[in-house]
């Protein structure tokens, strides 16, 4: 799942992981805010398997920011809707940002924009091989 | 017998008299009611320069300016009077015409039987007196002049006084003033190089798609040019990255203890690749232990170091030394080197952001390396300047005052 307010950079990010995954082996939800993000995550009839492992959270988004989306996300049911791993892209490697990150919960980690094919391929390494 | 006697004793009284008048330095002199002189002394002779012979008989006008006749008849009224006249003040002249001050007592000369008949005069000489006088009036004015321009100065003195106690004011209203708007400054460096990253990686990230998707279809024209986009973009998106790590530093400044020696070997380390490869030598003296904002001046020295590697004669080794020593309040350090030099007139210069000396094939760079230096010595509110000529290697010199924890 992408959420960013920049449709450019959801492109950019939706054809990276489409390229690495191969273009059926994956389905990218995006969302270009993070109200509509929630909305999507609280769907009563989202089928089991449908929700996202992965999100991609942009910081700066109007209405609602990416640190007021944790917050969100963070009371949501553990069981089905908020197991995802959860990256951070920033677009400027802000040490505020880092910082915050580190000592939040439901983080996993906090990267600099743009993702890219060898950063993907760190995250799952990390986070989706036991 | 005793006729005689008294006789002796009176003319003894009278040669006494006579000699005490005739010794005597004020002008004696006696006249007739109507102002024919009777008798001369010597202090006479001395005063009016005529002798006794040539006044005796003459007129007493012969003495007196003709201005002051009218004076005189008063006097001689108020003498038939029976009026003593002491210490009255005017002008008499000698028989060369010089006019001069006199102190005169007039008093009436008497026959047996009281009447009148005659004038005597004692004149004194106060011309002196009166010079002296003059100087003394002369003298006050002075000094009630001096006295008045004392305090027309003392009121002036007040308002410079109130002026500068005005600017004064003005001068901390205008750096306050100034704080704000560097703060402000600050904040628009960071914000705009900030909000600048975002539209630099999207065209990055497009030429990237551009050139995975599209670049066997395209020309060698439109490679080139695609080419040359994506190094503007790179080298766009390194100063704006520059510039705002430029507008980040002392944001999170914390003063912590540390041992320059040991800060120099970590940035040593750090910069192991450059060093071998440039064969540099580095000599680090003798260093102390200062409260310092430790990141800041690591980079520092990052900064100087490589500068010190990067500005070389072409196939020369550098040597680089590195030394410090306590200047009263301050510590001093110096970086020196063998390379290219700088020649003086860049010296303020080299210190401005985005300042560049070179084209950017020789030596690479974005201009912002000694503006951090700059920034970060002014965080510890020190001192940071250069020494150098053209070919003759540089020493930059920089100072951190002992700051408290």
């Amino acid at each position: 799942m992408l959420i960013d307010d920049n449709p450019d950079d959801n492109f950019y990010h939706e054809r990276v992981i489409k390229k690495h995954f191969g273009a059926g082996q994956v389905s990218v939800v995006v969302e270009q805010s993070a109200i509509d993000a929630l909305k999507y995550l609280k769907l009563e009839d989202l089928k089991v398997g449908c929700h996202p492992d992965l999100v991609f959270l942009d910081i700066n988004m109007p209405a609602m920011n990416g640190w007021e989306f944790l917050e969100e996300y963070n009371k949501l049911d553990g069981q089905f809707q908020c197991t995802a791993v959860v990256i951070m892209l920033t677009t400027s490697d802000n040490p505020d940002d880092i910082r915050k990150a580190k000592c939040l919960k439901g983080v996993s980690d906090l990267k600099s924009k743009p993702l890219t094919k060898e950063m993907l391929e760190d995250i799952i390494e990390e986070h989706f091989i036991q | 017998m005793n006729d005689r006697n008294e006789l002796f004793k009176v003319e003894q009284y009278m040669s006494h008299l006579a000699s005490i008048v005739e010794s005597s330095d004020d002008a004696i002199i006696s006249k007739s009611l109507d102002g024919t002189i009777e008798s001369w002394n010597k202090g006479g002779e001395k005063m009016f320069g005529y002798n006794a012979k040539d006044a005796v008989g003459e007129n007493i006008s012969l003495i007196i300016p003709p201005e002051y006749a009218d004076e005189e008849k008063k006097i001689v009224d108020r003498i038939r009077n029976n009026e003593i006249i002491d210490h009255f003040e005017t002008m008499r002249m000698k028989e060369n015409g010089e006019q001069f001050f006199v102190s005169l007592t007039v008093s009436p000369l008497k026959d047996r039987e009281g009447t009148i008949i005659g004038v005597s005069t004692i004149a004194r000489d106060i011309s002196s007196r009166k010079k002296y006088e003059a100087k003394l009036i002369l003298a006050n004015n002075e000094l009630v002049y001096q006295n008045s321009e004392k305090e027309k100065r003392a009121s002036e003195l007040i308002i410079a006084n109130l002026e500068l106690v005005f600017q004064n004011e003005e001068k901390e209203k205008r750096a306050l003033e100034l704080i704000v708007a560097n703060k402000e400054l600050e904040q628009l460096t960071y914000i705009a190089s900030h909000d600048l990253q975002e539209p630099i990686r999207t065209i990055s990230n497009y030429i990237l798609l551009l050139e995975e998707d599209y670049l066997e279809q395209l020309d060698d024209n439109a490679r080139t040019y695609i080419h040359t986009v994506s190094k503007a973009a790179k080298r766009m998106s390194a100063l704006v990255h520059a510039l705002l790590d430029f507008s980040r530093l002392g944001r999170e400044k914390k003063l912590v203890r540390v041992n320059f020696k040991n800060l120099i070997s970590n940035v040593i380390s750090d910069l192991q690749t450059i060093i071998e490869n440039s064969k540099a030598s580095i000599n680090v003296a003798e260093m102390p232990e200062l409260n310092v904002y430790e990141i800041e001046v690591g980079q520092l020295f990052q900064n100087l170091i490589t500068n010190a590697i990067k500005f070389q004669k072409s196939g020369e080794r550098p040597q680089i030394r590195i030394s410090s020593k306590k200047v009263n309040e301050y510590w001093q350090f110096s970086i020196s080197d063998n390379g290219i030099g700088i020649a003086p007139i860049h010296f303020r210069k080299i210190f401005d952001i985005f300042q560049r000396l070179h084209v950017g094939s020789e030596y690479q760079g974005n201009g912002i390396g000694l503006a951090n230096c700059k920034k970060i010595i002014e965080l510890h509110h020190g001192k940071i300047w250069i020494e150098s000529s053209l070919g003759n290697g540089t020493t930059f010199n920089f100072t951190i005052p002992i700051l408290n924890l």
